[in-house]
């Protein structure tokens, strides 16, 4: 009781408020504005995070996240354009609202969705996350192996598109996280005889560079196509109704959500096209879905915003991200000395709670923001792309500066923009290389810390109950992609014959 | 820029030896089985396996595919974004933050179609409010040029 009370002293000052009002305003701006996303945005927002304390800072990180995972729905059901990927899966249906004149049906059952997801899944970290925790106490290296391997598992194989080329992400990752002094033997690994890569590559402005420099380069073109939205209603009109009939669907996108995206490496957008697919399969009307339909909408819209909170918890409680923007969290959380796993329960539990009430009250902040920005969505359609683009350059490029204070900073934002770019380019999945970036050095760290305990014994990595069962697990994550080729292989030969 | 999938399969295995060769050069740590070339070496293994695999799934196409995105002016404007982040990194230690990113962000808004003056004004007004955000409320040193100088 006495933690909640600290953690709500910490989370209810002047500072902490106005800035998860500031970063909440900003990310419903960003969110709204195609080619912006939610992962960009925080990417852009660490460096001024950098100079907070660990509460502001990371309150101002979840509460950008979960605004411009909301108002991403926007341009996508007013203009067919989703505003971050999250958005995709339910876009068609969204937009068919707005085809049929009523824009702001969507939007608002998008926003009560949202909201509702939203706090199913920060729920779910608030219960999950300490219950976890006290049980990881009790982990040892060869855990932590096992749980490493399992979230680059996880992000290579259920990234979407191909596995192969997700595990070539992946190995991309592993590769740069080997970039600088090895911990274990303090050798100087892939530096290329430069003194600012002996630390390894700058974690912040390779994600500003792998999300922010990448959609600039990728929106830079002379054409843009005009942007006329429509006008809309009264945002609140039967929401409430609508709401409570569609009941089941919010819950069970909430939980889908919240599922999916404890898992490590899959997102919100996984987690939307997940529970798009759950709502038509278990509605009464599917052939409804995608004509302007509010099941997929409501389900899919709970559960990236549910996603987004419940891929805190492997974040906090094992230091493995959940998605690309709990990557950048676990870096910001060593950046401010606070290494995420089991113990920072223990020591701090003051700040994890606090962490938890600032999530729901960014989540809570939805509804007055949230009806702000759908009515001033139309505006906010028409700032020009020749504009924005050189404005986001200017962040990205001071705030890669700001990290380090060093213009190498914004080299490697520039290589790392360029590799987003050709991967993006080529459906290769940014997402499992930047959870070899993180989860690199962790793997390799209890690998070795492991074997020297058991004097070179590979057995150890069994030889404990939970670690056999992690090690089960890895093994049917890998197995589960081939067991399909080899059924599909099957059944195109059995179509032949 | 889309490439052929057996493309990308030859270079994951050129990047794969490339990662192994890097590690002869690694010392052993004496006493310690598994030193720094240990996890590389099997990731430079992987990314070779990978690399094959590739190239034995891939099905049959053009080598290099140009989406329309990237002809004509299109290219030239992502060509310039590239291009200007470059001319920040090399000149601004010299012009300072504030010329140089008026440049930057004047030149990109001007190739992308923008109108002269609500570029210019942009172009004016974003470096001093990213000044004022990271130089004075944040402290960060941002390389200070003649302009700066002027101001101090």
């Amino acid at each position: 009781m006495n933690v909640l009370v600290e953690a709500l002293g910490h989370v209810f000052t002047v500072e902490v408020l106005l800035t998860i009002l500031a970063a909440s305003a900003l990310g419903i701006v960003l969110g709204a504005i195609p080619g912006l996303t939610a992962v960009m945005g925080v990417a852009l927002l660490v460096p001024i995070t950098f100079f907070m304390d660990p509460v502001p800072a990371i309150a101002a990180i979840a509460a950008l996240a979960a605004m411009a995972i909301f108002s991403g729905d926007i341009p996508g059901a007013l203009l067919r354009i989703p505003g971050t990927p999250a958005s995709a899966a339910y876009v068609e249906d969204a937009h068919a609202m707005t085809r049929a004149g009523r824009p702001e049906r969507g939007l608002g059952l998008s926003m009560g969705a949202a909201l509702t997801g939203g706090v199913i899944g920060i729920l779910l970290l608030m219960f999950a996350a300490p219950l976890l925790a006290r049980f990881a106490t009790n982990f040892s290296s060869v855990e932590y192996f096992w749980l490493a391997l399992l979230g680059l598992s996880c992000a290579a194989i259920v990234a979407t598109g191909s596995a192969l080329k997700g595990i070539l992400s992946l190995l991309f990752g592993l590769w740069v996280s080997f970039i600088g002094i090895d911990e274990v033997a303090g050798q100087a690994r892939y530096t290329f005889g430069s003194f600012e890569l002996m630390g390894g590559v700058s974690f912040i402005p390779a994600m500003i560079g792998m999300f922010a420099l990448t959609e600039i380069i990728r929106n830079a073109s002379r054409k843009h196509p005009k942007r006329e939205a429509p006008r809309m209603g009264p945002v609140f009109a039967g929401l409430w109704g609508n709401l409570v009939h569609r009941w089941r669907n919010l819950l069970r996108g909430g939980l889908t959500g919240a599922v999916v995206g404890a898992l490590p490496g899959a997102g919100a957008d996984i987690a939307a096209w997940v529970a798009y697919a759950v709502a038509k399969r278990r509605s009464k009307t599917p052939e409804k879905f995608g004509t302007g339909h509010d099941e997929g909408l409501i389900e899919a819209g709970a559960a990236n915003n549910a996603a987004l909170s419940a891929a805190w918890v492997p974040t906090l409680v094992f230091g493995i991200p959940g998605d690309s923007i709990t990557a950048i969290v676990i870096g910001v959380l060593y950046l401010k000395g606070l290494e995420p796993g089991p113990i920072i329960f223990v020591k701090t539990p003051e700040l994890v709670y606090a962490i938890f009430i600032a999530f729901l009250l960014a989540n809570l902040l939805l509804l007055p923001l949230g009806w702000m920005v759908i009515r001033a969505a139309r505006h906010l359609l028409r700032v020009p792309q020749s504009l924005l683009m050189p404005i986001v350059l200017a962040a990205c490029m001071v705030g890669s500066f700001a990290i380090n204070n060093t213009v190498f900073g914004v080299a490697i934002m520039l290589v790392f923009g360029f590799v987003g770019w050709f991967f993006e380019e080529n459906d290769i999945p940014v997402a499992p290389a930047i959870l070899g970036v993180v989860l690199g050095s962790m793997l390799e760290f209890n690998f070795v810390t492991s074997m020297l305990k058991s004097k070179g014994d590979p057995l150890i990595f069994v030889q404990r109950p939970i670690a056999v069962i992690l090690c089960l697990l890895v093994i049917a994550i890998w197995a589960a992609p081939v067991i399909k080729w080899l059924r599909g292989r099957k059944a195109g030969g059995e179509q032949t014959t | 820029m889309k490439l052929n999938d057996r493309i990308i399969g030859l270079i994951a295995i050129i990047g794969g030896i490339a990662i192994i060769s890097g590690t002869f050069g690694f010392r052993a740590v004496p006493g310690q089985q598994f030193g720094s070339a240990f996890f590389p070496r099997i990731v430079g293994t992987a990314t070779i396996l990978a690399g094959l695999a590739q190239i034995a799934v891939a099905t049959p196409g053009p080598l290099l595919a140009i989406a329309p995105a990237l002809r004509g002016r299109d290219a030239l404007c992502k060509l310039a974004v590239v291009a200007l982040v470059v001319f920040w990194l090399m000149s601004v230690q010299s012009l300072g933050f504030l010329l140089c990113t008026a440049l930057v962000v004047a030149a990109l808004a001007l190739i992308l179609g923008a109108r002269p003056l609500p570029a210019a004004g942009v172009a004016l007004g974003l470096p001093i409010l990213l000044h004022l955000i990271f130089g004075t409320l944040l402290r960060v040193p941002l390389p200070r040029g003649l302009i700066e100088g002027w101001l101090a």
